[in-house]
């Protein structure tokens, strides 16, 4: 039994309230409403981290007067050392993108794993600075680069040089100083395997050192931009403030690659759904809310109400929704302080959210887990999946049959023979292999064709079932059909796996991307979304997040959706 | 060149893709290629000829009127392994599954991958009656690999070995650079204008 499967059973003996159906969460709508929750790597990753008195210790910090150089960090996590390594070099004005096309940065990383040798920092410089093009070993576990925010960086230098802390609305309306233009792991470019990474013993949960390697990241700009400001400002000079730098966060900026990955990790994507969903059912079922428990759901409720003032947007119709959701949250925030003393608070909490939208049932989502800690916790060691699996060709037709009626009826809210439902492709560019997603051109490569449509797959696969008795086995259907083996695999995989599959048609001409990249860097734990189109966004990790030497389970707590107000 | 098993399994898959192979049959291909791999046996040249093959095969259609026999054409020998792994699995063990045309080197990496997937270890054998475990057969396929029909059926009783952990692979870079023209079928060009189909603006710099 996978541990998601325990994990529904152990749910269904509990007197709980029952989960949120697929059926409402695994709509681009909905799953484009997600906000971080105390299940999100980043915070599962600094309560650990705080649990356990990890350390960083600076290793190497070699840079010139101008930050350019080599620096290490490294951290033990569950007995093992970690070990960030950072080149920094020049980079010139034309060559500056923050787009994945670049072919140079501000800053290049590897996460090593266990102490670098000397010469290893060397002979890994060549590689790291080449990014995609580089190719490394399987002791090297990520590989990440990063640009100085031009907006940003310069200005808290000059201030800090010249003795003084920097502007406070520069550092609330940007957020970072650094930010990261792509984060890989798993085997990439030669990169250590997930499964090589478990079996020497390293974390099971998902994205674990991927978010590890920008919270050290962040650690090293602040860092060099202290180092530069000395090197500046000589005696006069001062460091960045403590309380500054825990607003400060790491930015990124994201495309379309997010989206494929949610399709093609069913069990992934249901392992992580199913655990925030089980978190909720949990907290939902809570009788009575004790006097702390009062306290700290008040002061979440404050938390989020000054995140919703902080947070905005250049894209209008993203702007448009927070400002919707500033009103919507406005009135339901005063009457969370009544709804508490009732019995079963939180699912009061949640009932009244359903009434307004799916951007307020989410942010009560975050605000009711947030302080249920003794709850949740334990369910972000459950988030990880045993991805190996491969068709079952012993199922019998019929109990195919049933799995589609049971899970995919959903498919047949979309007529397929549309023209309009398989209006968008989804390709993968030459230029740094680049997710695109364009529109349908006649004589275009099906080969070039990235996700396919389920909706489209499931309603053929549906038709050529036809005729086939119910006790025939897969094996043979699929002798006949191998065209739909894709299609059965993920058809078997989603009656175990139920919140694994996105009911929504991506091929379609409406589709909105970015609904699914809120999805996963919610998961990541990222706010400040700050879309720039309908597929790409800027986001900030870390941002109110302790930095290594404010680390402690208490500091590693107090890190829900920040807002800068608190620094200023 | 140090490739992960990971990444060696995707980019035999997207290869396998490239030459329009569908895409449940070229997962599990990948795979394959990269239990093989892990075994210590090249099978990127396999997968390259049989990918050539298909494309031979494809050539010789008219495809206005054959697609449909181009379809099953492009499954044929690598779909017939696929296949044949399915039918032992369901057959009892020690019966083993009919004879067919399938490269030997793909068909037994496919066995290791669902031996890996399903806990059930397969033997091989070219004429039914000397059979060899799936997991020690890298050094007869080899010499065997001609083509031909194989058998395959799951082992009855114990299995004493282990699927081999999943690790980093050395490859040759020729062996690699084999696959590239295969991948790049499954990219696009890039434009002026397709790069707006990212979604962010020429730079995004901040």
């Amino acid at each position: 039994m996978t541990r998601s499967q325990a994990l529904l059973r152990e749910h269904a003996t509990r007197p709980e309230i029952a989960l949120r159906p697929p059926s409402t969460i695994m709509r681009l709508e909905r799953m484009g409403s997600f906000f971080p929750t105390r299940l999100s790597f980043l915070r599962s990753l600094l309560r650990d981290m705080a649990a356990e008195g990890a350390c960083v210790d600076r290793l190497v910090f070699e840079l010139d007067d101008n930050g350019f150089g080599e620096a290490a960090y490294q951290v033990h996590l569950r007995g093992r050392a970690y070990t960030l390594i950072a080149y920094t070099s020049p980079l010139d004005e034309d060559a500056r993108t923050d787009r994945v096309i670049a072919e140079a940065w501000d800053a290049c990383f590897v996460l090593f794993d266990g102490i670098p040798k000397k010469k290893d920092i060397d002979e890994l410089r060549q590689q790291a600075t080449r990014q995609e093009a580089g190719r490394f070993n399987d002791r090297v576990l990520v590989l990440s680069r990063a640009n100085k925010s031009v907006r940003l960086f310069e200005h808290v230098l000059e201030a800090l040089a010249d003795g003084n802390q920097p502007d406070g609305k520069a550092l609330a309306d940007i957020g970072y100083l650094m930010r990261t233009t792509a984060v890989y792991g798993n085997g990439k470019f030669g990169l250590a395997d997930r499964a090589h990474v478990l079996r020497r013993g390293g974390p099971s949960e998902p994205f674990r050192l991927e978010m590890l390697t920008v919270w050290l990241i962040r650690e090293f700009t602040f860092d060099l931009v202290d180092h530069i400001a000395r090197k500046r400002g000589g005696s006069g000079a001062v460091a960045l403030a403590a309380p500054l730098r825990c607003q400060l966060g790491i930015g990124n900026s994201t495309g379309l690659g997010m989206a494929p990955f949610l399709v093609e990790h069913p069990q992934l994507i249901n392992n992580w759904m199913l655990a925030r969903e089980t978190a909720l059912a949990r907290v939902r079922a809570v009788q009575l809310a004790s006097a702390s428990m009062r306290e700290a759901t008040l002061r979440c409720t404050d938390q989020i109400s000054r995140h919703l003032s902080a947070w905005s947007t250049e894209d209008a119709r993203a702007q448009a929704r927070i400002d919707a959701l500033r009103h919507e949250w406005k009135r339901f925030a005063f009457q969370v302080g009544r709804t508490l003393a009732v019995e079963r608070p939180f699912d009061a909490l949640v009932r009244a959210s359903e009434r307004g939208s799916s951007d307020l049932q989410e942010l009560v989502v975050a605000l009711v887990l947030e302080p249920n800690g003794a709850l949740v916790d334990g369910l972000s060691h459950c988030m990880d999946a045993n991805e190996g699996f491969l068709l079952d060709p012993s199922m019998p037709v019929g109990t195919l049959r049933s799995f589609l009626k049971s899970h995919y009826a959903w498919c047949e809210a979309f007529d397929v023979q549309l023209a309009s439902s398989k209006a968008m492709v989804w390709y993968v560019s030459e230029e740094k292999f680049e997710p695109r997603l364009g529109e349908r051109r006649e004589g275009a490569n099906d080969n070039c064709e990235m996700l396919h449509g389920v909706a489209h797959a499931i309603t053929e696969l549906n038709a050529d079932l036809t005729g086939w008795g119910s006790e025939i086995l897969v094996a043979e259907f699929l002798a006949r059909h191998p065209q739909h083996r894709n299609a059965v695999r993920r058809v078997q995989l989603v009656a175990r796996y139920p919140y694994g599959e996105i009911r929504d048609n991506l091929l379609d001409a409406g589709v909105r991307p970015i609904d699914l990249l809120r999805c996963k860097l919610s998961f990541f734990g990222a706010s400040r979304f700050d879309p720039r189109s309908d597929r790409w966004t800027r986001i900030t990790l870390f941002a109110g997040a302790p930095c290594a030497a404010d680390l402690t389970p208490q500091t590693a707590e107090d890190c829900f959706l920040p807002s800068f107000d608190q620094a200023m | 060149m140090n490739v992960s098993a990971g990444e060696f399994a995707t980019a035999a898959m997207k290869a396998c893709l490239g030459a329009g192979v569908e895409r449940g049959v070229a997962r599990e291909a990948g795979l394959a290629c990269a239990e093989v791999a892990l075994r210590g046996a090249a099978s990127l040249g396999f997968l390259c000829d049989h990918l050539s093959e298909l494309e031979d095969q494809r050539g010789a259609c008219d495809w206005r009127f054959f697609e449909s026999a181009w379809h099953c054409a492009r499954i044929s020998r690598l779909g017939h392994a696929v296949s044949m792994v399915d039918l032992a699995l369901v057959a009892e063990p020690g019966a083993f599954c009919e004879r067919m045309e399938c490269p030997p080197a793909l068909l037994t990496g496919l066995a290791l991958a669902r031996w890996r997937s399903h806990g059930e270890p397969f033997e091989i054998s070219a004429d039914g009656k000397d059979w060899i475990a799936a997991s020690e057969a890298m050094s007869w396929l080899v010499e065997s690999e001609r083509g031909g029909s194989l058998a395959l059926r799951r082992i009855a009783g114990r299995h004493e070995s282990e699927p081999e952990p999943w690790r980093a692979l050395s490859v040759g870079d020729q062996h690699w650079q084999m696959l590239e023209p295969w991948i790049a079928r499954t990219l696009v060009k890039p434009t002026a204008a397709n790069r707006t189909d990212a979604g962010a603006g020429d730079t995004d710099n901040d």
